[in-house]
């Protein structure tokens, strides 16, 4: 039994030639309309405008940043900031780079150069992907002025290492010096004199000297391991901010370094300032010894200064190395828009499409399935008039459809109109005429139920998908932004995100209301011619 | 003369394809009578009537219809003359009988007390009954009479019905007989049918077609009578049981030998004859054995049927 109903169902179906073309045009309709408006796959190659401002070479690195990138494709032309800042409130391109005057000389005196970018805020998808993208730019150009900043760092690491050789010098004299105090000191107790206490200071000063050569030498290695993880951030090998922490981690350990040193050079210098020399007898010798002591403390308050010196100049090193260069600016062309308030035209769109387009063609088709429509045709009444009358209905219809529809989405989940609310009713009516249009004209080829329940969403789900509601225009193939003239829907989706969105008036979309007019008056009058020819 | 004639169709000729549906038939319709178009399916009927009603043209021809000629389309005052009802139940099942009725009478340009006075005047011509029920609850037979309400709302001079006594109970197509045969007084009416009994006891004249040919057309009671001039009159005789019917079957054998040609099947008899039925029953009525187990007696005269299977011989 079961295999007769299979075969009955089966022999029903291929006999309906109607829908069985429908079908099989369908997946290939769908799948084309779908792989074609996300072409791409992702959304990038956005147009752009850059206008440089500063014409340096920092600013050039800023263009040739965005020109890499496969985000943005600048677009060629040179335009002032008014009518870039314009082209991107039409949505004609979707971000405005500008890098305003001073940028390079901002960067050199380590005040931060601004980037200042505009993004059409208008298409959350485009925006979202410009946002990041923005990180990208900054990275890359951040590398490119780091390299030049790191020369400076060069210099100012030679600066360091001759200062760190200066303090060895002075260090290697304080032994010299203590060498022949040491003699001197020998000669002392030879004749006598307790030397005891000065032995005991000498000892103190020679193990200083080694740690403060130690702390030199590590200081210079700690300066080259700097050098070269800055270099090592620069030229990419070491870009995560572990590397940057482990930099400041050396630079603090130098300072520390630094700290200690001086405060054994300042122990030495008191100690030696506290010897005390009247217990020597041999006067000759007790002015040697004082005038060696002198020299030695001299010397340690040398290498105490260059010390300090050295220090302050790593801390301008860490200064320049922890500041920011750069800083990105980023405008929305219309304030945050949320993923809602941009799908939101589209919705609203397709909602009031699909009601007022599936509402006639199926009222039409039930008609001519129940023959009340060649009934009709019998009576005196024109055919014209039965027309108008019904889509003066379904106009009615679909205006409170579409405002029930509004209604909803603004007090369940505020969606966005920053234009005049009345101007989204007009742009949604005309919509919603139009589609009744196409309904109508559907109506008239479909002969049965079952084939308009497979034609409609032929051509509802298409049309939403190319009328850049949920695509952008940018990641679409290029002929898939021709088709998508044929749906009215592209018309109203560009009309409401003008409204709705940016704000505008509807002498802004003066094009998309002549298109939806147009689509309401063509359908209509094919409709009309193909009636005469419909058979019952 | 020629006013008498309300439809006048000439040598009509229809191609669909290399499939001609019509061809080269000539009717007239009579006013105030009641036209049969008979034929099996596929004789034409449909696609005649459609031309018929304006809704499709012809290839080759003339149809004049109250004098006009019509070509594809009725001029709005002929729509007005004329009124169909199809053979598909074209209502709108979600309104109410009334709705229908209203909606209609007013479409046929009936002004709102008309409409209400022909609504009434309907309601118990055609025993609607209760006009607030929607026609989608009502059955078959119900939705036919409101059909030919529809039909008849703004008092139409020409009907044209397709099949309508199809697939209706008893009922309802005794009300629709009865109406009709009331209406040709003041109407034209043109009818398919597939009945043949139906169109003979309603119709005053008919037109057979056959695989697009018209085979014949005239008077329905002429042509039974110039079509089976060699029929007899059947006389259907049922008996109590089989032997007394055997019984009477010899003792007829005996009296009438060839003038009647008898069939015996189980108790019924079945006489042809082209002799006065009237003496035979009075003969079987005097025998007594045979009068006891008599049950009933039938006349049968020729009919339509019988032209049709004669004109048309099965292949």
């Amino acid at each position: 039994m079961l295999f007769t109903i299979i075969k009955k169902e089966g022999k029903q179906l291929s006999l309906d030639s109607g829908f069985l073309l429908i079908a099989l045009i369908q997946p290939i309709i769908f799948i084309v309309m779908f792989g074609s408006s996300f072409q791409s796959g992702d959304i990038n190659h956005l147009d752009t405008i850059v206008i440089d401002l500063d014409n340096t070479t920092f600013s050039s690195y800023v263009r040739e940043s965005v020109d890499k990138s496969e985000f943005f494709d600048i677009i060629s032309g040179e335009y002032t900031l008014e009518e870039a800042l314009l082209k991107l409130n039409r949505s004609e391109v979707r971000a405005v780079v500008v890098i305003p005057k001073d940028f390079q000389n901002n960067i050199n005196n380590r005040t931060a150069g601004e980037i200042i970018v505009h993004i059409d805020s208008s298409n959350f998808l485009t925006y979202s992907s410009l946002s990041g993208a923005k990180v990208e730019i900054v990275k890359d150009v951040l590398q490119r002025v780091t390299k030049n900043i790191l020369g400076e760092l060069e210099e100012e690491k030679e600066e360091g290492k001759i200062k760190l050789d200066e303090i060895r010098a002075i260090f290697e004299e304080v032994e010299k010096e203590t060498e022949i105090l040491e003699g001197d000191l020998v000669e002392l107790k030879r004749k006598g004199n307790d030397v005891s206490e000065f032995e005991d200071l000498l000892n103190q000063i020679n193990n200083s000297i080694q740690q403060e050569m130690t702390n030199l030498n590590e200081t210079e290695e700690a300066l080259e391991d700097i050098i070269t993880a800055i270099n090592g951030i620069v030229t990419k090998n070491a870009t995560e901010e572990a590397k940057k922490q482990a930099i400041i981690s050396q630079f603090s350990s130098l300072q520390s370094g630094f700290d200690d040193s001086e405060n054994r050079l300042n122990n030495i210098i008191n100690e030696v300032n506290n010897v005390d020399i009247s217990e020597i007898t041999d006067s000759s010798l007790t002015k040697v010894v004082d005038n060696r002591f002198e020299k030695i403390k001299k010397l340690f308050e040398e290498a105490d200064n260059k010390s300090k010196d050295i220090n302050f100049e790593f801390e301008k090193l860490e200064k320049d190395f922890l500041s920011e260069p750069l800083k990105i600016t980023e405008i929305e062309s219309h304030g945050e828009v949320k993923y809602f308030d941009y799908l939101g035209a589209g919705v609203l769109s397709l909602i009031v499409f699909f009601v007022s387009l599936m509402a006639p063609a199926l009222n039409i088709i039930s008609e001519k399935e129940k023959n009340t429509l060649y009934r009709l045709s019998t009576t005196p009444v024109s055919s014209l008039t039965i027309f108008i009358g019904k889509f003066i209905v379904f106009m009615i219809f679909g205006f409170i459809e579409m405002l029930y529809t509004l209604f909803l989405s603004v007090f369940l989940y505020d969606l966005r109109i920053s234009g005049n609310v009345f101007d989204v009713i007009f742009i949604l009516s005309l919509l919603s005429f139009s589609s009744i249009s196409l309904g109508l004209f559907i109506s008239s080829k479909v002969k049965t139920m079952q084939q308009a329940l497979v034609i409609v969403p032929v051509i509802v789900i298409p049309s939403f998908l190319i009328s850049h509601a949920f695509f952008p225009p940018d990641i679409m193939a290029e002929f898939m932004n021709y088709v998508a003239y044929a749906t009215p829907m592209t018309f109203s989706n560009h009309a409401l995100n003008a409204v709705m969105v940016k704000g505008f008036s509807l002498k802004d979309v003066l094009i998309d209301i002549y298109a939806l007019t147009a689509f309401t008056i063509v359908p209509l009058i094919l409709f009309i011619w193909s009636y005469k020819k419909i058979k019952y | 003369m020629e006013e008498e004639v309300v439809v006048r169709v000439n040598n009509i000729t229809k191609n669909f394809g290399y499939v001609t549906a019509l061809n080269k038939v000539s009717i007239e319709v009579k006013k105030n009578t009641i036209f049969g178009l008979l034929g099996s399916n596929g004789a034409g009927k449909s696609t005649l009537l459609h031309i018929l009603t304006g809704l499709l043209n012809y290839d080759s021809g003339e149809v004049y219809i109250f004098g006009e000629k019509i070509k594809n389309k009725y001029s709005k005052i002929l729509k007005k003359r004329i009124a169909i009802v199809p053979q598909k139940i074209s209502l709108y099942d979600t309104l109410t009988i009334y709705d229908n009725l209203y909606f209609f009478g007013r479409a046929y340009g009936l002004k709102r007390n008309q409409v209400k006075e022909r609504i009434d005047y309907l309601q118990n011509t055609l025993k609607l009954g209760n006009l607030d029920r929607t026609i989608r609850i009502l059955s078959g037979g119900y939705q036919q009479r409101v059909s030919i309400g529809v039909a008849l709302i703004a008092d139409p001079e020409l009907i044209i019905l397709d099949e309508a006594l199809v697939g209706i109970d008893i009922e309802t197509q005794k009300i629709i007989t009865d109406l009709l045969l009331k209406l040709k007084k003041n109407k034209t009416i043109i009818m398919t049918t597939h009945s043949i009994r139906d169109a003979e006891k309603i119709c005053d004249n008919v037109c057979f077609l056959h695989r697009g040919n018209k085979l014949l057309d005239g008077e329905t009671k002429s042509i039974i009578k110039e079509y089976t001039p060699e029929i007899g009159i059947k006389l259907i005789v049922v008996f109590k049981d089989n032997k007394s019917a055997e019984n009477s079957l010899e003792k007829l054998n005996d009296k009438y030998h060839d003038d009647i040609n008898c069939n015996l099947e189980n108790e019924t008899l079945t006489i042809n004859t082209k002799k006065n039925v009237y003496d035979i029953i009075d003969f079987l009525n005097k025998d007594k054995k045979s009068r006891r187990f008599i049950e009933n007696v039938y006349i049968e005269r020729p009919n339509l049927e019988d032209v049709m299977f004669k004109l048309i011989k099965p292949e």
